[in-house]
């Protein structure tokens, strides 16, 4: 049996909704009559969803979903709105309120909704303990010389990582820094083999030159090869072009005070930076980036 | 471009939004707003819009850059690129560059190429200007 834990400073308004909710069977009921009292609630009574009037003395509704958001983010609040208070449900929503019911349709969508999110967050839930049994996995993607391919690739990989817990949220950003410049150098000067000095001038210029190389031989029928390894305890990143490659030891020290102005050179050093390893091939042509879990969110670990 | 309004400061002469990055002016400092995440842009996609900074920048009467970074959670090279050549644009005319409202992740970008040692970092856009002599109203 869920917990609804029913915010509002007004009696009459708690007592209608702890009337609708009783008609569920599968739904338990607690009453707080503030912000600062819900919290209070939460760590006794553990609310599976949090449903909130907006206006309320002291602390208002905006003011404990962010309260929950950041004490119990497994927590869904849903707000009930009234007229006049439009502009506040969409901070709240912003805020991290998993949905609203107006006042006036209470009777017709309080239930229905609270059983939806209920839904959604078992799933969830669901998904994330799966995945906290992720052993391993490994995508493999062979890309053509396609810029539009990397946001969605990276965009692909973020979720992929978030979902696998290899790394938090702002680590998977570091991650997805890491591989968005792995994947440029790899397009750009590996496959099509542009040089910094020509990055460095007009920049429509330089697409010109990425429009001339991405349809010309022997430019345009090379690939990245990248893959995407997640293990129990670390994540890999292979990307693979198909051009000549290059030394990395005998790239200049961008944080040298002599190469600061230069206006390129910086992927590597930012690859280096948020990968916890960076290693080449002997060509120079496939680059190989891991990320190590934390301990305590290795995959693998099935959370309690 | 269509005209974009900052409420950080007066003082503006003119203000221009494109899709992948803001500029206002306030003085002779150009403020400079990315709006991209590598989630979302292609080269061919920055090309014209930088180029429309650079001219910016080139305009007569002005003399500084202020980069705002608090459109973008996390950048990578692509946008240091883009500050290393303003910076060099602003150096020529005799002036200075400066950031702002850069996130914990943008810091360590920063650090990690030393330009925080080069550059102010700074936690609003007030402060900035206030950096390169100008008034924020």
């Amino acid at each position: 049996m869920a917990t609804v834990l029913v915010v509002d400073d007004a009696a009459v308004d708690r007592k209608l909704v702890g009337g609708l909710l009783s008609k569920a069977d599968d739904l338990r009921v607690e009453y707080a009559e503030c912000g600062a009292e819900a919290l209070e609630k939460m760590e006794t009574v553990w609310p599976a969803i949090v449903v909130t009037d907006l206006v309320m003395p002291g602390m208002n509704g905006l003011e404990l979903v962010q309260q929950i958001v950041e004490r119990y983010p497994r927590v869904p609040v849903i707000l009930m709105t009234g007229k006049g208070t439009e502009i506040t449900a969409v901070q709240a929503l912003k805020a991290g309120a998993a949905s609203y019911v107006p006042k006036t349709a209470l009777h017709t969508y309080l239930l229905e909704t609270i059983h939806d999110v209920l839904d959604v967050v078992r799933s969830k839930h669901s998904h994330e303990r799966l995945m906290d049994c992720l052993m391993r996995s490994e995508f493999q993607f062979n890309l053509q010389n396609d810029a539009e391919m990397i946001p969605s690739l990276i965009s692909y990989v973020q979720s992929l990582v978030t979902s696998a817990g290899v790394c938090d949220e702002s680590s998977v950003i570091r991650v997805c820094i890491a591989l968005e410049e792995a994947l440029r150098n790899a397009m750009f000067h590996g496959n099509l083999e542009l040089t910094s000095e020509q990055r460095e001038g007009d920049p429509e210029d330089y697409q010109k030159l990425i429009d001339d190389r991405t349809g010309r031989e022997p430019f345009a029928s090379r690939q990245l090869h990248v893959t995407v390894r997640i293990g129990d305890d670390s994540g890999t990143f292979i990307v693979r072009d198909q051009g000549p490659g290059f030394d990395p030891s005998k790239l200049p020290d961008p944080t040298d005070p002599a190469n600061l102005e230069k206006v390129s050179g910086r992927g590597l050093l930012l690859m280096r930076t948020f990968m916890d390893e960076v290693s080449f091939n002997s060509t120079g042509n496939q680059v190989t980036m891991v990320k190590k879990c934390p301990a305590p969110c290795a995959a693998g670990e099935v959370a309690s | 471009m269509s005209s974009a309004a900052n409420p950080d400061s007066g003082n503006k002469s003119s203000a221009g939004a494109g899709k992948f990055v803001r500029i206002d002016k306030t003085g002779d400092a150009v403020v400079v707003s990315p709006l991209f995440t590598f989630a979302s842009f292609t080269e061919a996609d920055l090309a014209a819009e930088w180029k429309v900074v650079q001219h910016e920048i080139d305009a007569a009467g002005v003399k500084h850059v202020i980069v705002d970074l608090g459109e973008i959670p996390y950048f990578g090279s692509t946008v240091l690129e883009w500050m290393v050549q303003m910076w060099k644009q602003a150096k020529a005319k005799g002036g200075s560059l400066a950031t702002c409202n850069c996130s914990q992740i943008g810091r360590e970008v920063l650090h990690a190429a030393r330009f925080d040692t080069l550059w102010g970092v700074f936690e609003t856009r007030d402060e900035a200007l206030k950096s390169v002599g100008e008034t924020p109203a």
